[in-house]
């Protein structure tokens, strides 16, 4: 059965300080190969770095301005929560450029980890952009907040039509199986693949 | 009778109607009252001499431009723009011959940086500036073939003596001098960063500076140009990884790479720079024209570098980091940590 990662197992893999980076490493180092979809490699990671990145570009600037005004143009609240953190320990001085550029560094040297990972340990990516079904994709949105999951899981979906795979997540909230096939009864994609929860995974 | 116009004067007209910038071969024929294929035709004759160059060549429009042309890429400035930005540089011209005793011009770089200095610490100036690949410019280049069509700029006392003093302090300076000057403006960051977090560690080759060069010119990008920011990203991230996680034997290749991409880079950027900043001096009915010009000169540039920059991308991307440790404190990666959190 195919394996398919949603992206926060990814990420977990490669941050030390995720609650789950251990189990992540674990996981993965025990399975080696897996499944993603087009929409993460393609449109979900990208965009994620760029968001990243800007929060600390955003910094930097603010600290090299001294009429700087922030641009939040593309951050989610997350994101703007981190950057209003920073900006007040540069105000307060307890934050310098210098290890501003070092943590932007680190950003771009996790995307080439991220991208290598993907390049040798993805074996498939599936479900092109083109052809993600924007009605299921609708659907999944009015019981999930994050659009990029939905897409995500559109494509798992789709694709468990062709082939038998299992999703591996630690999302409890959102990627809640029993809600996901009650909501979908009415379309044309009878089955959801078995979501397993990486925290779950290593208790036995 | 309807007198027939020689060919000879048809060209003179074409190149009349080119004089105040790029036109289309339908616009030159409008105004000149001559057809399409006629003036298409002395259009090709004009190119074979030397002395025009077709700017655009599409299905949808064919334009010319004078080679000649005093502005940056024939852009369609207007003839008041044009003759403004003219007429300053030769008065600077003028006076900086008049006070080194009939001496040569100065250089074009020292004439553009009086010219954007004078611009803006006068009031009430019109004359665009524009960032380019060494920093602020005026939207033309100077020409001594052309002082003679040339009409005095009109200065008050006040403007003529900030001119002459101007004038001192530039005599003095080397043209690389005078760019720095430029960059030590506010507003001229990205430039400065480039000149001493780029261009000098690449020199000296010094990897661990030159890092924190491309990471804080990389914050400092402007984000009017957002349509080439995947490409500069891209540049930045390969670069960055090829510093950190390549051999000592390999960096030194690398840096050679960093060299001659960035100097592709860089020109893409300030190419699109110049653009951004020239677009509000675009009168409407010549907006499509710029576009077009826009659209060709920065696609050829992307085009050039794009395939480099995927196989740099490539190569940095088949490095296993696995057994490369992680060499940064636990503030750090407790920060980071935060950033990734969504």
């Amino acid at each position: 059965m195919d394996i398919f990662l949603d992206t926060c197992i990814i990420i977990a893999n490669f941050d030390e300080k995720d609650k789950f980076y251990l189990l992540a490493k674990r996981f993965i180092s025990k399975n080696k190969s897996f499944i993603i979809s087009i929409y993460q490699e393609k449109k979900e990671l990208p965009y994620f770095f760029f968001r990243k990145d800007k929060i600390l570009s955003e910094a930097i600037k603010f600290s090299a301005y001294s009429s700087y005004s922030i641009d939040t143009k593309d951050l989610r609240p997350k994101d703007e929560l981190n950057l209003k953190k920073i900006i007040a320990q540069i105000k307060a001085g307890s934050l310098m450029q210098s290890e501003l550029l070092i943590w932007k560094r680190e950003i771009y040297l996790l995307r080439q980890k991220i991208n290598y990972f993907i390049r040798n340990n993805i074996s498939r990516r599936v479900t092109p952009l083109e052809k993600i079904d924007s009605n299921l994709v609708n659907l999944l949105n009015s019981l999930i907040n994050n659009k990029a999951d939905c897409y995500i899981l559109a494509s798992a979906i789709q694709e468990s039509k062709q082939i038998k795979l299992i999703i591996i997540t630690t999302d409890k909230g959102d990627w809640n199986r029993e809600r996901i096939v009650e909501i979908i009864k009415q379309t044309s994609y009878k089955e959801v693949p078995e979501i397993k929860y990486l925290q779950d995974m290593f208790r036995e | 009778m309807k007198i027939k116009k020689t060919s000879h004067e048809i060209k003179d007209k074409i190149l009349d109607e080119l004089k105040n910038g790029p036109k289309s071969v339908a616009e030159i024929g409008e105004n000149i009252n001559s057809n399409w294929l006629t003036v298409e035709k002395f259009l090709n004759e004009l190119k074979d001499d030397g002395l025009v160059i077709e700017v655009i060549s599409s299905p949808k429009m064919k334009v010319y431009r004078r080679v000649d042309d005093l502005a940056f890429y024939g852009l369609p400035f207007s003839q008041d723009i044009r003759d403004k930005t003219f007429s300053l540089l030769c008065t600077i011209a003028k006076k900086w011959k008049e006070k080194n005793q009939e001496g040569p011009i100065p250089s074009k770089t020292i004439l553009q940086k009086i010219a954007v200095e004078f611009i803006e610490s006068s009031q009430r100036i019109e004359v665009p500036i524009l960032r380019f690949h060494y920093g602020k410019t005026t939207a033309l280049r100077y020409d001594e073939e052309f002082e003679m069509e040339c009409k005095p700029f009109n200065l008050n006392s006040e403007q003529n003596t900030l001119l002459l003093n101007l004038i001192d302090k530039y005599k003095k300076m080397s043209a690389r001098k005078a760019e720095q000057e430029q960059y030590k403006k506010e507003d001229m960051i990205f430039y400065r960063v480039k000149e001493k977090g780029i261009i000098q560690n690449l020199l000296i080759k010094d990897s661990k500076t030159l890092e924190l060069g491309l990471l804080k010119l990389s914050a400092l990008y402007p984000l009017e140009l957002v349509d080439i920011f995947p490409i500069f990203d891209n540049f930045i991230y390969c670069s960055i990884n090829a510093l950190n996680l390549s051999s000592k034997e390999d960096k030194t290749g690398y840096l050679q790479k960093i060299k001659e991409l960035f100097s592709l880079v860089w020109d893409m950027v300030t190419t699109a720079y110049f653009f951004s900043d020239a677009e509000k001096y675009i009168t409407q009915d010549k907006k499509e024209l710029f576009f077009e010009i826009k659209k060709n000169i920065l696609n050829s540039k992307i085009l050039n570098l794009s395939p480099i920059l995927e196989d740099f991308k490539s190569e940095v991307e088949s490095i296993n980091t696995e057994n490369i440790p992680i060499n940064i404190t636990e503030r750090a990666k407790e920060a980071i940590h935060s950033i990734l959190e969504d």
